[in-house]
C-alpha cells in the first residue's frame, strides 16, 4: 500500500527535469525532498501527485499506475498542498479548507475542520476572508485543507499519502517547527507523508528518511545521518555545514556556516570602453 | 485523530457570531425577495406601455392565457396586447437576463475572474457574428434548420470563441487578465467588423438591422421565438446550477481542485456547452445584449458572499430581474420610439465595470 514513482523522466521545453528518478512513499514515516533550487523536487511531487505525466516510467499507487485513476479515486487516497495556491474569490478560510472533506457528511466535516485550523493555531483566521490572509496564514489555511482531507480519506478508510511542496514557506520559526510536527504526528498515524523542505535542520530534526535531489536525479536517500553529510552537502549546494547532535533532543543538528564565495558584480568592463 | 479532531464541534465564537448572523440572513432571504420582485416588475411590466393596462385587466388576461375564465368582447384589444405582445417579450426578457447572467457567474468561475463576461471577452459577439453569417450566407443549409438555424449558428460562435479565448488568455496554465481583456477586446473589434460587413451585403430584410446585431431589441420576441429559445436558454441552467460546488473549489485553481477529486474535465466541458449554449440562444433571439453577466454576479457576490451555490440561482432570479427592467423601460421610456436595450445595459455596465476596475486598482494599490 504505496504511493512510488519507478524511473520516471521528466523533461519539458527540451530540459530534462527528472532523469530517472525512483521513489517509494512508505505509510508511517516522513520523508523530505532536499535539493538546489531546480534540482527536481517539485517536479517530482507533481509527478507523485499525477498533475504531470512522466515521459518514460510510472508512478504507481498500490501497484496501479495512476494515469488511470480518475480525480475522484486519486484524491480518496492522496491530499496535495500546491507550491502556490490562490483562491480566486474572497471565501472565508473555514470554507476553503472544509473543501478537503467532499465526500464527509457536514457534521463531520465541519469537525475537522475546526480540529484541523486550531491545531495549525489559525483557529481565529476562520471567519476571514482568504483573500486578506498574509501569506503565512493562507499557507496554514491551505494545509488545514490538506489535513482535513487526509482525515477524509482515513474516515473513509484507506491508509492517506500526504504531500506538500515547501510547506513552510512564509511560515515564522515557531510555525515551521509546529507544522513539521504536526505532519509527523500525521505520518506517525500511518500516512504516507513527504514533504519538500529548503531547511536542512528542519529536515533532520522531523524527518525519517531523507532525498536528495540534484539536477533532476536522486544525490542520495536514507536516514539523515547518511545523507547530510558535510562532503555531499558541499558538492550538491555548495555550502560548508556542521553536522552534529542537538543536545536537548539528540536528533542530528545541521548548521550552515558558509558558501562559497559570490562573483563580485558591479565593477564589470563594458566591452566597449 | 486526536488532536486534529477532538471536541471542535461545539466550539463557540462569540466574536464572530454577530456578522455571520447578518451574513445568514441576508442569505436565506436573497432567493425568495428577488423572487417576489420579479413576479412584481413582471405584472407591473404586463400593465405598462404605450397602452396602459389597469391591473384587474392584467389579471383577467393572464386567466385567459390559461383558459380559465371567459373575456368581454370590448377587452379583446387589452387582452391581445398582453398576453401576444407583453407577455412573451416579458417573458424571454427574464429567460435571457437568467441565462446571461448564470453564463456571467460560471466564465467567471472558469476565468477565476470576476471581469469575465461573455460581451466583454467576446462570446456574445462571437456568437452574434456566427449567427449574421448564417443569416447572410447560410442559403440552403439555413432553410433546412428553420428555427434552429440561428441557435445553432450563434452556439458554434459562442463555443468556438469561448476555447478561443481560454486559450489565448492562459499562460502557464493560469488565466492571465489583461491578455483576457485585450483578447475580447479584439474579438470584438474583430467580430463587428465582420457583422457591419455583412450587413452590407446582405438586403435589410434578410438581417433586420445592424442595431440589433450590436445593441440587442426584445422586440421581436412572440410566441414562436420564445418556444424555440426558452428550452435553450433555460434548460442548461440545470446542469449548470447543480456545478455549484466543483466551481468553488474551481477557485483554486485547476490542478489544486483536481486534488480535491473535482473532475475538471468534465467540469470544463459541461460549463462551456452550457454557456455557449445559453449565450448562443440569447444572441439569436435578442441579439446581443451586454454586461449583464457582469453586474449581476457581482451584485449577488457583494450580498451574500462568492459561493456558488447561492450565486448561480440568485444570479438566474437576479438576471431576469434586470434585463425585464431594462426592457421595460427600454420600451415605456420614450413612447412610441423604443430606446436599444443594449443602450441602458451598457448604461448601467459601463460605469459598474469602470467602478470595478477602480476597486481593484486602489485594492492592489493599498
Amino acid at each position: 500500500m504505496t504511493l512510488m514513482a519507478d524511473g520516471i523522466t521528466v523533461a519539458r521545453g527540451g530540459r530534462t527535469l527528472l532523469d530517472h528518478v525512483s521513489v517509494r512513499l512508505e505509510p508511517g514515516r516522513l520523508t523530505a525532498i532536499l535539493g538546489p533550487n531546480g534540482a527536481g523536487k517539485s517536479t517530482l511531487l507533481r509527478a507523485l501527485a499525477g498533475d504531470i505525466r512522466p515521459g518514460r516510467g510510472r508512478v504507481c499507487l498500490d501497484g496501479r499506475d495512476i494515469a488511470g485513476l480518475s480525480p475522484e479515486r486519486l484524491a480518496l487516497r492522496r491530499a496535495v498542498l500546491p507550491q502556490d495556491v490562490e483562491v480566486s474569490f474572497p471565501f472565508p478560510a473555514r470554507e476553503v479548507v472544509g473543501w478537503g472533506a467532499r465526500t464527509l457528511p457536514r457534521r463531520q466535516a465541519e469537525a475537522f475542520v475546526a480540529g484541523a485550523l486550531d491545531a495549525l493555531e489559525a483557529g481565529h483566521l476562520a471567519g476571514r476572508p482568504i483573500t486578506r490572509l498574509s501569506g503565512g496564514e493562507r499557507r496554514r489555511v491551505h494545509l488545514a485543507r490538506a489535513l482535513v482531507q487526509v482525515r477524509a480519506i482515513q474516515a473513509a478508510g484507506s491508509p492517506p499519502i500526504l504531500l506538500l511542496d515547501e510547506p513552510t514557506a512564509a511560515l515564522d520559526p515557531r510555525h515551521q517547527h509546529l507544522v513539521l510536527r504536526l505532519v509527523a504526528m500525521v505520518a506517525a498515524e500511518g500516512a504516507a507523508v513527504m514533504a519538500v523542505l529548503h531547511d536542512l535542520d528542519l529536515a533532520a530534526r522531523h524527518a525519517g528518511r531523507l532525498v536528495l535531489m540534484d539536477g533532476g536525479t536522486v544525490a542520495a536517500e536514507g536516514p539523515a545521518e547518511a545523507v547530510l553529510t558535510p562532503p555531499l552537502l558541499r558538492r550538491v549546494y555548495g555550502i560548508d555545514s556542521v553536522a552534529d547532535r542537538c543536545p536537548r533532543t539528540g536528533a542530528l543538528s545541521v548548521r550552515v556556516v558558509g558558501c562559497v564565495a559570490p562573483r563580485p558584480f558591479g565593477s564589470e568592463k563594458l566591452a566597449a570602453e | 485523530m486526536t488532536a486534529l479532531g477532538a471536541g471542535m464541534a461545539g466550539d463557540a465564537r462569540p466574536a464572530d457570531r454577530p456578522a455571520r448572523g447578518w451574513r445568514f440572513s441576508v442569505r436565506s432571504l436573497l432567493l425568495p425577495a428577488l423572487g417576489a420582485a420579479l413576479v412584481l416588475t413582471a405584472l407591473l411590466a404586463l400593465g405598462s406601455g404605450a397602452l396602459a393596462v389597469p391591473p384587474d385587466r392584467v389579471a383577467m388576461a393572464l386567466a385567459s392565457a390559461v383558459g380559465l375564465g371567459a373575456l368581454p368582447a370590448e377587452l379583446a384589444h387589452e387582452v391581445a396586447v398582453v398576453r401576444e405582445l407583453r407577455l412573451p417579450r416579458i417573458l424571454m426578457a427574464m429567460a435571457v437576463g437568467a441565462g446571461l447572467a448564470v453564463s456571467g457567474a460560471v466564465l467567471q468561475a472558469w476565468f477565476r475572474n470576476p471581469l469575465a463576461d461573455p460581451g466583454l471577452i467576446g462570446v456574445s459577439s462571437g456568437a452574434a457574428l456566427a449567427a449574421v453569417a448564417m443569416i447572410v450566407l447560410g442559403g440552403p443549409v439555413a432553410a433546412l434548420l428553420g428555427l434552429w438555424a440561428l441557435p445553432l449558428a450563434a452556439f458554434l460562435g459562442g463555443v468556438a470563441t469561448t476555447l478561443l479565448i481560454h486559450r489565448l488568455a492562459r499562460v502557464d496554465g493560469q488565466v492571465d487578465v489583461a491578455t483576457l481583456l485585450l483578447a475580447g477586446i479584439a474579438v470584438n473589434a474583430i467580430a463587428g467588423a465582420g457583422i457591419g460587413v455583412m450587413t452590407y451585403l446582405s438586403d435589410d430584410q434578410q438581417l433586420r438591422s445592424l442595431t440589433f446585431w450590436t445593441m440587442g431589441s426584445l422586440a421581436a420576441a412572440d410566441w414562436t421565438a420564445l418556444a424555440v429559445a426558452a428550452p435553450l436558454l433555460l434548460l442548461p441552467l440545470l446542469p449548470l446550477l447543480a456545478l455549484g460546488r466543483d466551481l468553488d473549489q474551481l477557485s483554486l485553481g485547476e490542478e489544486a481542485a483536481r486534488h480535491l477529486g473535482v473532475d475538471v474535465g468534465r467540469l470544463k466541458t459541461l460549463s462551456i456547452l452550457g454557456v455557449a449554449v445559453t449565450v448562443g440562444a440569447a444572441v439569436a433571439a435578442v441579439g446581443p445584449i451586454g454586461f449583464i453577466g457582469l453586474v449581476v454576479p457581482h451584485l449577488v457576490r457583494l450580498a451574500a458572499g462568492p459561493g456558488h451555490r447561492l450565486l448561480l440561482p440568485a444570479s438566474a432570479l437576479g438576471g431576469a430581474l434586470l434585463v425585464l427592467l431594462a426592457d421595460t423601460v427600454a420600451r415605456t421610456a420614450a413612447v412610441p420610439a423604443e430606446l436599444p436595450i443594449g443602450l441602458l445595459t451598457a448604461g448601467i455596465g459601463g460605469p459598474f465595470f469602470l467602478a470595478l476596475l477602480l476597486h481593484r486598482k486602489r485594492r492592489y494599490m493599498a
